[in-house]
């Protein structure tokens, strides 16, 4: 005799639109949360001690695990007194029966632009510089998906918010030590005792919508993501800058409804913000 | 840095054979079959077990009738270790891991109860501060332990290194990374405590017989 939740998900399996709409219909989702309802979200500081600063977000099943490693680098000709980051964005094997090796596939480079992309709006490499032309800070930002992709379960799914959340928050851990460039010997002298935080202009924060038969779902699971059409992502700041709004194809929106998803991660962004940054 | 001092303390305050403290815990991933994390030291290993399933396309070349693929992938986070190493998936460290961990679990598994099927066992290193590959084959043991499938014995490995003072050689057992690099001669060994077999066995260092005491690893 199976229980209730057992049918549920068998009937998942075999039909999964249907099983999705029965429950739209009455404005709930499988999982039992509203439409525009957050999955919990769980943030752990300094995870990895052999980087500089580590965040990791749960945000229900999903789990993504960001690094930050800072070293120096002589700026580029062109830039005297900027540094530079990279982000580095991976599935990592243990996240999906089905991992191959090689380079990250175009999911992973696509994230990896993305979040490229975003920290190029709030972040100036002009306080990575130690001395012009001399030397600076380059960052490696390094991102691991452990769990919340490729397979359609349903509790996983948005990795997009939580990489970025484990980036900004990472971010602002972040401490660089004092280095001055000895004037006798020109070679860097490092000085633990005083290090000082990164600034970044405005804290983003990522707001995913799955989208299936014209309905918006916040924070979608891997299975809603994969039923609907393309996801939106808004990224807006704290005081309520749009950074980045993505969709890209799947079926059209209401003008209505690109506003109103606008407006919701406005009203997210300054939420979190109050919950974790400020 | 002097490995054993004369009262007979390493360097973290640690006997010549006692282990670094070991934490873990089973069941931390939904979507697998088996998971566990292990952590012996600052050593931190995230380990993931599916099947026993189907074989996915690109394994269908190796399907056997007689028992399942065991299918091994290790990686590391790229700032696993104190200087960043950003190591493409797959290269050639990776892969000759992923080998001998197959070779390893090939062995440990009752593979003839599982014919035409595959069980993939997955590896991630978070931190890395000695005796990487070591956890890495417990925490597998674990994960697999976690996900209910049938093994020969509970498969243990530990790596060792040999100090040798006033011409006696003490095993330092469980080597953090500071040791590792000291360039003595290191002994990785996994092995089954109930049989009392080994299965996998690497010295990549020169070591004279008269130091080699293999049962002390054990």
């Amino acid at each position: 005799m199976l229980s209730v939740e057992q049918l549920s998900k068998q009937i998942a399996d075999i039909c999964p639109e249907d099983h999705l709409k029965s429950f739209l219909q009455r404005d709930v989702r499988p999982d039992g949360r509203s439409l525009d309802e957050l999955r919990p979200l769980v943030l752990a500081k300094n995870v990895a001690p052999t980087a500089d600063s580590s965040a990791m977000i749960r945000l229900g099943n999903t789990k993504v695990i960001c690094g930050i490693t800072a070293e120096t680098i002589k700026p580029a000709a062109a830039t005297p007194t900027d540094g530079s980051f990279s982000v580095n964005f991976e599935f990592s094997p243990v996240c999906s029966p089905n991992a191959k090796a090689g380079p990250p596939n175009e999911v992973a480079q696509t994230m990896s632009i993305f979040l490229d992309g975003i920290l190029k709006q709030v972040f100036d490499n002009n306080q990575l510089c130690i001395e012009p032309d001399v030397l600076a800070w380059t960052l490696f930002i390094d991102v691991y998906c452990l769990e919340g992709s490729f397979v359609d379960f349903f509790y996983d799914g948005n990795v997009t918010d939580a990489a970025m959340m484990s980036v900004i928050s990472s971010l602002r851990d972040l401490k660089l030590p004092e280095i001055t460039i000895d004037e006798e010997t020109a070679k860097p002298v490092v000085n633990v005792e005083k290090s000082t935080p990164v600034s970044l202009k405005m804290i983003p924060v990522s707001t995913t919508y799955g989208e299936f038969s014209g309905i918006l779902l916040l924070d979608p699971t891997a299975r809603e993501t994969e039923l609907g059409s393309s996801p939106i992502t808004v990224v807006c700041s704290e005081k309520g800058a749009l950074l980045c709004f993505n969709r890209s194809g799947g079926s059209p929106l209401s003008q209505e409804q690109v506003a109103a998803a606008i407006e919701n991660s406005k009203r997210r962004s300054s939420t979190i913000y109050d919950q974790y940054f400020a | 840095m002097e490995l054993l001092s004369d009262e007979g303390f390493r360097f973290d305050g640690r006997r010549a054979a006692e282990f670094r403290k070991i934490q873990g815990r089973l069941g931390v991933f939904d979507h697998a079959d088996g998971s566990a994390i292990l952590q012996q030291g600052n050593t931190k290993v995230l380990a993931a077990v599916f099947g026993p399933r189907e074989p996915m396309a690109s394994q269908r070349g190796a399907v056997s009738q007689e028992r399942c693929i065991v299918d091994v992938e290790y990686s590391r986070a790229a700032f696993a270790s104190a200087e960043r190493k950003r190591r493409a998936r797959g290269d050639k460290k990776a892969q000759e891991i992923s080998l001998s961990l197959k070779k390893t679990f090939e062995a440990t598994i009752l593979t003839t109860l599982y014919p035409r099927s595959a069980i993939s066992i997955f590896v991630e290193v978070l931190q890395a501060d000695g005796g990487d590959y070591a956890v890495c084959v417990n925490a597998a043991t674990l994960a697999l332990i976690d996900a209910g499938i049938p093994i020969r014995d509970v498969c243990c490995a530990v790596s060792c290194g040999v100090a040798i003072k006033d011409n006696v050689a003490y095993s330092l057992l469980d080597l953090a990374y500071s040791e590792e690099t000291a360039r003595i001669p290191t002994i990785v060994a996994t092995g089954m405590p109930k049989t009392g077999e080994m299965v996998f066995f690497e010295v990549e260092s020169r070591l004279h017989m008269d130091y080699f005491r293999a049962h002390q690893c054990i």
